[in-house]
Order: structure tokens, then C-alpha cells, then sequence
């Protein structure tokens, strides 16, 4: 399956430096989004530099590195390796400088092989699938609420109003061990991939996001009104979207994907 | 669009050579190869063998007549009476497998042909009247010389056909001019080119029996090259001419036909009979069983009824036992000449015959190519599972189809070569792909050299170039693409005119020796080194600008700073000195940037609100705050200058203070808590980093309310919170707080300071928030036994996880505490 996708970040309304970082590659299926953290734009550091490790690994040899977890794909391992190398890297220029110390950064990554999707992610950016009118987030966002909703420790009304909102459970670099969650799919004609970081999904809900990418013509047209959207809910945040969308079948694909099968 | 990978190709150049060298193989019939097939031949031979219905039968001179009747040879009138019997029979054609190719040679006729000469050459013997045994003597010459018997028979039924023997091998040049008449009449010449056996020699029977034969033929048998008879060579070339063989002459003659009836071509042709001819005009044999074979005996001694001979093709031949050699055929091993001949006889008079059509090669080489191209182009793309289903079914389809043709219609389709390039080529490419896969799939190491190499240009796109360094370094500079990584990193150091870096990283290469021009970049660089002031030199240290010029003190509000103390959660403590009256402080600082710039001043406000209101707080167990600042947008607090340790380091096993100490320590945050508290104040991050034993011993309490003020402001991806140990419930649960808060806190910090553990553990932040919230910590009673009962129910209350249930002021729990001690002493 193909992917086309488009992906656009703002700074949004209330913060001077956009700390938010994002890639694509529609020929290797890949998408990658990142929320730097940090002082002295130090978010920023990471953020790009995590986002580049992944691009680097990819356009590598795509070697396996370190212990592979087999109830998952190749593809999903290379996936996982290329974070674990990213959070090496980040948390290594963290230890190099005290400028830079204490930084890390969120990532969610989704690559696409086959009709397989697979995806990763440490930290709050999310990642949505879109199929058939419905919005689904793929993702568990690593925060202290959300581990405590989950836990009903507290309820999700309670969880909106907490002073922890923003503490993070995990995050990329900010240890020398840092595993991704993952999680793999199946992928069909038309579905839509949506990745943000909570600097939209704090600032716009699930279903309000789901209605301004269905409306929209286009997909930049959608990034576009998603920022604005989330600048119009305050923009108290970086702003990132990426929207990727499978493409449709063609009247053969049924035969592609009868030989899909038989391919190794 | 998908990329086409390495592997497809090789795949795909392995396949077509693997092609070509079996079409190679197939066009040259390779021996080895052509053997193999030949296994097949048999396989599909042995499911074609039919009963017999020709009329032919074979009078065999086996054990049982050499038995009876004496050695062989045999004295030709045997043979020559059995010719007789079987003429009596009405047998159409007698075919007499027995090459008589010297006169007999029997010492009774020579004496009584010496008698009769000596009697007619003696005058003396007429005299006597001894001529009247002459017509006797005569009779028995005529007896005695079975070849004139033999001949006699020959020649009676006129329907005896004789064996020619040729010794095969490069024909000698000479034409047949000179041969026999006999010979002339038995063979025919032929136009243009002719692929025949050939012969060098011939062993023909006297010419006594040939010229009153009906016919000859030749008995040659030829086994393929791997010993097994298969065809029949229906022609030997011998002199410029075609001898038929001994089977084509007995069926001729039986159906009436001659020799001149032949047409020669891609297939012999005579009336209505088409045989189809292989390779040397020979005719593939097509076994059957159950040719009808007889003792010679029991047919001497009329055992056999007639009828099974009439009209018969009947051929005398021998076994093993009396010289015959014996074949081996697809259908059985140990067959005598004579049943070969049979089967051929039976295979032209039934029409029954095995051939290679002409469209056999092509389809064999139609089918070479699928395959190949199917190993080539289809395999490498597929899973292997799939491939070797795929491949099974072509290979039993193939197998199938030949084995029909052979079995239905005895078309003879050769099997293997196409069987070949399938069964090989898959293997190759499967165990290729195997051994291939296997090596990208490799695992390298972490700390491995391509992992190093990764990041090292990761790094270096990023402009971290010390970071890149270090993981280049960390790769083997032998390595002549390490070489050229570090040669563009020492041009990018260049660039970034840190010189003395990129001097560092060409020496570096030029360990491994010498590479491009490092040695003169080397020269220049350090030139330029004694010059230009490096620019490089405070990349690391943006942070503590402010302590860079040593000779102009940097201050902060009033207070001089004089050295880096330590970062702390909020930002960095410094030394200071209020010059003023010279006492010295520390400074602590707040970091702005991580605070979103519209609750700054929020922040900020409730900051000063806090500190202020902590400043005010006046307790022998409290940090003092001298004085609360903002300077160069940076907000900071001077406090007391605290000499000492704080709790961390006596919370381990091997460390814990005396219980005298703890309880000292304890109750003395109790009541700087309790004092707080009564003032409004909750400290809300009590932990043991936050507690101070000064060297005088003195215990102080610090950062009361900052620590918050700085964790919950950051609305912006913030912090990964340090493990949460002490937080209360109602902290976690994100609920309003009081100063029964801060006494569960301290419950945690006197349980590690008893048991050296936490009481509340778990592997992940949300295990252990969960056990906050939820579960009972083990009992510290059983962790550290020297703990007096009394203290048991102060460190439970501490830890329940209701505020109501907990010491509802500070005051009580270092009442509690005191009175354990008392009791104590």
C-alpha cells in the first residue's frame, strides 16, 4: 500500500520557541513526530536530534540492534531499534553537556510495510487511525493522569482538572534504557493515519479533530485548520499535526492483494 | 514504485545461468544426465509392460534340453530336425538365432568320407567287391554331414531367416562390391547421410545356409551406456550398406513384405507400418510379457501341441547356459537375445511402439525455460513455503504429464532436465535466501561499531561534533570509511574554526597512517593555532556564563556569585556573598524557561508569595531565607549557607543512623512541620534530598512550598517526575493539600531511615503509585527487628492512607516519638 501524507508545526500561540519536530517519508512509510522538553531549548535539541537518528536508521542499512522482540514484526523490531538508538543518542548529548542535561523528548513513530502498520511511541504525542468516519487513538499517552485513570486511581473528569496534567511518565533520553510501547495493525484502503502532539490534542478533542479533517478538501487544508484550530483553543503549546492517508485501491488492487499473499 | 532489491537481481542472474546450463546440458544429452533420465526411462517403462498378443514365440535351448539331449554345440541335425518340425507345424517364419559361421567339423564323416575316397580310389577294392558298402558309406556321409542336413531344412520351408553377427566400429572405407550375393540381397543402400550403427567386420553364416535362407538379419544387441537394452538398432551400416535386423527381417517376411519394400526416412516405412525411430535408426523397445517360451526338448519330443506354432513367427534361440548372453531391459534383468528380438517383432506387429515425437524437444525446452524463469523471477519475490508448494505442483504436474504421455501413448518426454533446473534452482535460491536473510539479519551491538558509526553521523548532522567524535573514536580507524568519516568531521571542526579539534581528529586518523592530506592540513591548522584565539573554547559551558570572567564579579540582586554550588529541581545553587555585610549566602535560581510565558508572572508571583511567606517562617529546623530576588530575568532567593548532608546518604542499609538519631531527626521535622503548618505553610516535597544534618548536628528543613510552585507551573511538556516515593495519596490523586500531607512524606522518610527501604515500591511509576494509593507496605518489623514496638503504630499511623487516620499536627507525632525515646532510656 501506498502512503501519502503531509505534516505541518506551529509554534502556537503562547510559547517563543517551537520545541516540536516531525518527518515523513511516504516511500518508506514513515512517520515521525516529536515534542522536545528541556531548558534552554535544550527541548529542541532533542527533539530534532531523535526525529534525525530515526530518519538516519531508516535510510541505513536497517540493522537490528540489541535483543529483537518476536511476537512482533521485523519491520516493528527495526521500528523499536531506531528509538532505542534515538534515545542513545539523546540521552548521551544529555549527559555530555549541563546545558543540555535533564533533556528528552515524546515520540511516536508509525511505519508502514506491506498492509502492516507498525507503531511506537514514548511519551504524549499520539497517534490516531481514521477509518470509516470513526477516530481511534492508537497510542497511551505515558502520563501520570492517564496511568492514573487507567489505574481509577482517579476519574478522566478528575484527570482533566489535575495539576499533573503535564507530567510525563516516560519519555525518549531521559534514561540510558527506554523502551517504546509498540503495537502493529492492519491497514485498508482509505484509512487515515493522524499524529499530533498534545499541544493540539490538549487544545482540540478527538471528535473536533476527526470533523475538520473529514471536511476538509485537501489534507494541508486540514493541517491548516487543526493549528488553527488549536491556536483558536489558546495555542498554549507547540502545535504539530501529520496526517497520512493510505491510498485508495485501485480496481486491480484485489489482485495485488491476492499476490501480496504469496510475496515473502 | 518498489524498489527493486539487490537480491532480486542476483536471484534473478542465478536463475537464467542456472538456465542456460541446463539447456547447455539438455542440447549436449550429457552422459551422467542422460544416465539419470534413463532411470526414469525405466521407471516409466516397467508402468507400460503389457501381455504379449503377437504371434511370436521362442523356442529356447535352455538347461533342461542341454540335459537331455548333450553339450553344446550340439550336432546340427538337432537343429536341423527341429527346423523340419517346426516347418510340419506350419510356422510362418523360422527365425534361427544361431550363427553357423565355420562348416562342421565332425570326425565320423571325415572317416567315412576317407573310406569312400580310398575305396573308390583302389582299384583293389572294386576288385574285391568291396564297392558294394560304397552306397552304404555314401548313405551314411549323407547322414553324417549335418550341414547338408541342416542346409536341406534351410532351405525346404523356404521361410528360415539367419543371424548376420557385426563387430561394430569405424566402417573401413571399402563398398560392398565385393560381398556376397547373399549379403547384396539382405541389405540396401541408401542417398544422402545415414546415422547408423556402423560396422567394421561381419560374421555371416557359410554360405551353404545363407544362400538358402529366406532372409538375414543382424542379432546385434546394444545396451545403453549404463548397461541396459532399450532399442533395437533396426539398421547396422556396414561397407555403404543398410543390414536390417533380425526382428525387422522375421517381421517383414512374416507380413510378405521385403526389403525393397522399405522406405527409409525419419521413420521406416513399409505397407501400412510406421516405426518410429530414436537416435541411429534404432526403434525403442516397448517390453511386454508373456511371450510364449518353449523348451527346445519338450518340442523335440512333441510335448508342445502343434497349434501354438501355426502361423507363427517362431525364433530358436539360446540361453545363458548354452552361451547366449543375457541383457538387462527396463522390464527384467537376465533376457535373452531371442525375447529382445521377440518383444521387437511384437512391438512393429502390434504398432505398439515407445517414440520421441517431434514436438518432445520442443516442449522440453518450452518447459526448460518456464522453469527457469519461474527460478529466476517468481521464487526470489515469494515466501518460501509458498514457492515450495508451488514448485511441488509444477514438478508431480511435470512428472504427471510425462508419465501419462508414456504410459498412454508411448511418448517419451524427457523428465529430468526440466525437473532439474526446478529442483536445483529452488534449493539455490531458497538456501541462498536463507543464508543471505540470515546475514542481514545480523544483530550488531549497541555499543557496536556500525551502531557508533550511526549515531556518529547523527550527531554530526546535528553540529554536535564533539559527540561525534567520541563515537567515531570509538570506531577502528583502520577502517578506511572510518577514515573518511573522520576526515569530514575534521573538515567540519575546520569549518566551525575550532582548529585544535580538528587537529585532534586528523591525528587521530594519521595513527592508522597517512590519508589524503592530514599531514599538511595538520601543519597549517597548528600555524593557525598560534594565532587565532580558539573559538571552540566555551561551547560547553553556556549555563554558567555568568562565572566566566573571574575578574569581574557577577552578581545576582546584591549578592556577589562566587561559585557553582550544585543544580537542584528548580536551578542552579551558587555561592554568593552579600558584600554588604559579608556574609555568605546561597543563592538559589529559578529557571524561567521551562514556565509558560503567559503564567509567568503567575509563577513568578506566587514564587515570591511562597518564598516570602517561607522567609517569614522562623524556626531553629528551618532553612532561613534571607531575601528573595529578581535580576537579569532571572528570579532567585538567598538563604542560609548550610554546611552539612542531607538524609539521602543515611537511608541505605549499610548507613542507618542510631534509632536515638532517627527519632532526634524525626521529631525535629516534626516540629519545624508543625510550626510551618500552624503558620499555613505546607512543605508539600518532604523527602530525605530536603532534610539537612548540619556538621554541628543542628537539622534543617528546606525549600518550604517552592518545590511545588515549581512543578505544577509548567503546563508545557514538562518534567518526567523523579520516582514519586513520598508523595502522599492525596498528592497522587491530584487532590488539595494540608499538613497531614506532609507528615505521610515524612512516615516514608522515617520508615527508610529505620528499614533502609522504601516502604512503597514498584517498577514502573505507575506500580508504585498504585501502591501508594493502595496497598500496605511490609511490616517494618520484619525488616529491621531492632526497632522498639512502640515505634511500630507511629510509623503505620504515619502511613495510612486517610489524612483522618493519620498525627493530625506535627506536634503529636514528635510527642510520640519523644515519649518511644524516653522510654527507651
Amino acid at each position: 500500500m501506498d502512503l501519502a501524507a503531509v505534516g505541518k508545526t506551529d509554534r502556537g500561540l503562547v510559547r517563543i520557541n517551537n520545541e516540536d519536530e516531525f518527518y515523513l517519508d511516504e516511500k518508506l512509510g514513515l512517520l515521525v513526530v516529536a515534542d522536545g522538553m528541556g531548558g534552554h531549548a535544550s527541548g529542541e535539541v532533542a527533539s530534532k536530534l531523535a526525529v534525525n537518528v530515526i530518519r538516519d536508521y531508516f535510510h541505513g542499512p536497517q540493522k537490528l540492534i540489541g535483543r529483537s522482540n518476536p511476537a512482533y514484526s521485523e519491520a516493528t523490531n527495526k521500528l523499536n531499534c531506531a528509538i532505542r538508538l534515538a534515545n542513545q543518542a539523546v540521552y548521551e548529548v544529555a549527559q555530555s553537556s549541563p546545558v543540555l542535561k535533564g533533556m528528552g523528548t515524546t515520540i511516536v513513530a508509525v511505519l508502514l510495510t506491506g498492509n502492516k502498520l507498525s507503531i511506537a511511541h514514548i511519551g504524549d504525542s499520539r497517534a490516531y487511525l481514521i477509518r470509516a468516519g470513526n477516530i481511534d487513538q492508537l497510542t497511551e499517552d505515558h502520563t501520570m493522569v492517564n496511568e492514573q485513570v487507567r489505574r481509577e486511581i482517579i476519574t478522566k473528569e478528575e484527570a482533566d482538572k489535575s495539576e499533573m496534567k503535564n507530567v510525563l511518565t516516560k519519555a525518549l533520553g531521559i534514561s540510558a534504557k527506554m523502551e517504546a510501547d509498540l503495537d502493529e495493525l492492519t491497514m485498508f484502503g482509505d484509512d487515515m493515519l493522524f499524529l499530533c502532539t498534545d499541544g493540539l490534542s490538549t487544545m482540540v478533542s478527538d471528535e473536533a479533530a476527526l470533523k475538520i479533517i473529514s471536511q476538509s478538501g485537501d489534507f494541508n487544508a486540514a493541517c491548516d485548520a487543526l493549528i488553527n484550530a488549536a491556536n483558536k483553543n489558546g495555542g498554549k503549546d507547540n502545535i504539530t499535526v501529520v496526517i497520512g492517508h493510505i491510498k485508495k485501491k485501485k480496481w486491480y488492487a484485489a489482485l495485488f492483494k491476492f499476490m501480496e499473499f504469496f510475496r515473502r | 514504485m518498489k524498489k527493486i532489491k539487490r537480491s532480486t537481481i542476483t536471484d534473478f542472474l542465478l536463475g537464467i545461468v542456472l538456465m542456460i546450463l541446463v539447456l547447455i546440458t539438455f542440447l549436449i544429452s550429457w552422459g551422467p544426465l542422460e544416465t539419470l533420465e534413463y532411470g526414469i526411462y525405466d521407471l516409466n517403462a516397467s508402468l507400460r509392460v503389457k501381455k504379449s498378443t503377437a504371434p511370436v514365440a521362442v523356442v529356447v535351448i535352455d538347461k533342461q534340453s542341454i540335459a537331455n539331449i548333450g553339450r553344446w554345440p550340439w550336432p546340427r541335425y538337432h537343429i536341423a530336425s527341429m527346423v523340419d518340425l517346426l516347418r510340419s507345424y506350419n510356422v510362418k517364419v523360422i527365425g534361427l538365432d544361431i550363427i553357423y559361421s565355420e562348416k562342421d567339423n565332425n570326425q565320423g564323416l571325415y572317416e567315412v568320407r576317407n573310406l569312400i575316397k580310398n575305396i573308390e580310389s583302389n582299384p583293389y577294392y572294386v576288385k574285391k567287391g568291396f564297392d558294394v558298402i560304397l552306397p552304404l558309406l555314401k548313405e551314411s556321409e549323407k547322414r553324417l554331414d549335418n550341414d547338408i542336413t541342416l542346409a536341406n531344412s534351410i532351405a525346404a520351408g523356404k521361410n528360415v531367416v539367419l543371424p548376420l553377427f557385426f563387430i561394430s566400429g569405424k566402417p573401413t572405407g571399402g563398398i560392398a562390391a565385393g560381398l556376397p550375393d547373399y549379403l547384396q540381397k539382405n541389405s540396401i543402400s541408401y542417398t544422402g547421410v545415414d546415422d547408423s550403427i556402423t560396422a567394421r567386420e561381419i560374421v555371416t553364416p557359410i554360405a551353404e545356409f545363407a544362400a538358402v535362407s529366406k532372409g538375414l538379419g543382424h542379432v546385434n544387441v546394444i545396451a545403453d551406456r549404463d548397461g541396459t537394452v532399450r532399442s533395437e538398432p533396426l539398421f547396422i551400416n556396414f561397407e555403404a550398406k543398410l543390414f536390417p535386423s533380425f526382428a525387422l527381417q522375421l517381421t517383414l517376411k512374416y507380413l510378405n513384405f521385403d526389403l525393397t519394400n522399405i522406405q527409409l526416412g525419419k521413420e521406416i516405412k513399409f505397407g501400412r507400418k510406421t516405426i518410429p525411430l530414436y537416435d541411429n535408426n534404432r526403434m525403442l523397445i516397448s517390453f511386454t510379457e508373456g511371450i510364449p517360451h518353449y523348451s527346445f526338448f519338450d518340442v523335440i519330443n512333441k510335448k508342445i501341441a502343434p497349434d501354438v506354432f501355426k502361423d507363427k513367427i517362431v525364433i530358436i534361440t539360446q540361453t545363458a547356459a548354452s552361451s547366449g548372453t543375457m541383457q538387462m531391459t527396463p522390464a527384467a534383468a537376465n533376457v535373452g537375445s531371442g525375447t529382445i528380438m521377440a518383444n521387437v517383432v511384437e512391438n512393429i506387429l502390434t504398432d505398439d511402439h515407445i517414440s520421441r515425437p517431434n514436438w518432445a524437444a520442443v516442449l522440453e525446452l518450452i518447459i526448460i525455460v518456464f522453469f527457469g524463469l519461474y527460478i529466476a523471477l517468481v521464487v526470489p519475490q515469494i515466501k518460501v513455503w509458498i514457492s515450495a508448494v508451488v514448485s511441488l505442483v509444477f514438478l508431480l504436474a511435470w512428472m504427471g504429464t510425462t508419465t501419462y504421455f508414456f504410459a498412454a501413448n508411448g511418448y517419451w518426454i524427457k523428465w529430468f532436465y526440466p525437473a532439474l533446473i526446478l529442483i536445483i534452482g529452488y534449493v539455490f535460491i531458497v538456501s541462498k535466501r536463507y543464508l543471505l536473510t540470515e546475514n542481514t539479519k545480523d544483530r550488531i551491538e549497541v555499543d557496536g561499531f556500525e551502531t557508533n558509526k550511526m549515531l556518529g553521523l547523527s550527531f554530526q548532522g546535528q553540529g554536535l561534533l564533539d559527540m561525534a567524535f567520541e563515537k567515531f573514536r570509538k570506531c577502528p580507524v583502520e577502517d578506511e570509511s572510518v577514515k573518511e568519516l573522520l576526515y569530514n568531521l575534521g573538515l567540519d571542526f575546520e569549518r566551525k574554526r575550532m582548529f585544535n579539534k580538528a587537529v585532534e581528529v586528523y591525528e587521530h586518523i594519521a595513527q592508522a597512517g597517512a590519508f589524503k592530506d592530514i599531514s599538511d592540513r595538520i601543519k597549517k591548522l597548528n600555524v593557525a593555532g598560534q594565532t587565532i584565539v580558539f573559538g571552540r573554547a566555551d561551547a560547553k559551558k553556556e549555563a554558567t556564563v555568568i562565572m566566566n570572567k573571574p575578574e569581574i564579579k557577577p552578581t545576582l540582586g546584591r549578592y556577589e556569585i562566587i561559585k557553582e554550588l550544585g543544580r537542584g529541581a528548580m536551578g542552579t545553587v551558587f555561592l554568593g556573598k552579600d558584600p554588604r555585610i559579608n556574609r555568605e549566602v546561597a543563592v538559589k535560581t529559578l529557571r524561567y524557561e521551562e514556565i509558560d510565558s503567559d503564567q509567568l508572572a503567575e509563577v513568578k508571583k506566587r514564587f515570591f508569595r511562597e518564598a516570602e511567606a517561607a522567609g517569614k517562617l522562623s524556626h531553629p529546623n528551618i532553612v532561613t531565607i534571607f531575601d528573595v530576588g529578581e535580576d537579569y530575568d532571572i528570579a532567585y532567593m538567598a538563604m542560609e549557607l548550610l554546611d552539612g548532608s542531607d538524609l539521602t546518604i543515611y537511608c541505605r542499609k549499610e548507613n542507618l543512623l542510631p534509632l536515638e538519631e532517627v527519632i532526634r531527626v524525626v521529631s525535629c521535622v516534626a516540629s519545624a512541620l508543625d510550626y510551618a503548618h500552624a503558620n499555613g505553610i505546607v512543605h508539600r516535597d518532604i523527602k530525605p534530598a530536603n532534610v539537612m544534618i548540619l556538621s554541628n548536628g543542628d537539622v534543617k528543613v528546606a525549600d518550604f512550598g517552592i518545590a511545588r510552585v515549581m512543578s505544577t507551573s509548567r503546563t508545557q511538556t514538562g518534567v518526567v517526575l523523579g520516582t514519586p516515593s513520598y508523595m502522599s495519596p492525596e498528592q497522587i490523586a491530584g487532590k488539595k493539600v494540608d499538613g497531614r500531607s506532609d507528615l505521610f512524606s515524612l512516615g516514608v522518610v522515617l520508615y527508610e531511615l529505620l528499614a533502609g527501604e522504601k516502604p512503597f515500591k514498584g517498577e514502573s511509576i505507575t506500580t508504585l503509585m498504585y501502591n501508594i494509593t493502595s496497598s500496605v507496605p511490609p511490616s517494618i518489623k520484619e525488616l529491621s527487628p531492632r526497632i522498639p514496638e512502640k515505634m511500630i503504630p507511629i510509623v503505620e499511623k504515619l502511613l495510612a492512607k486517610d489524612a483522618e487516620d493519620r498525627y493530625q499536627t506535627g506536634k503529636l507525632l514528635a510527642d510520640d516519638l519523644l515519649a518511644c525515646l524516653n522510654k527507651e532510656a
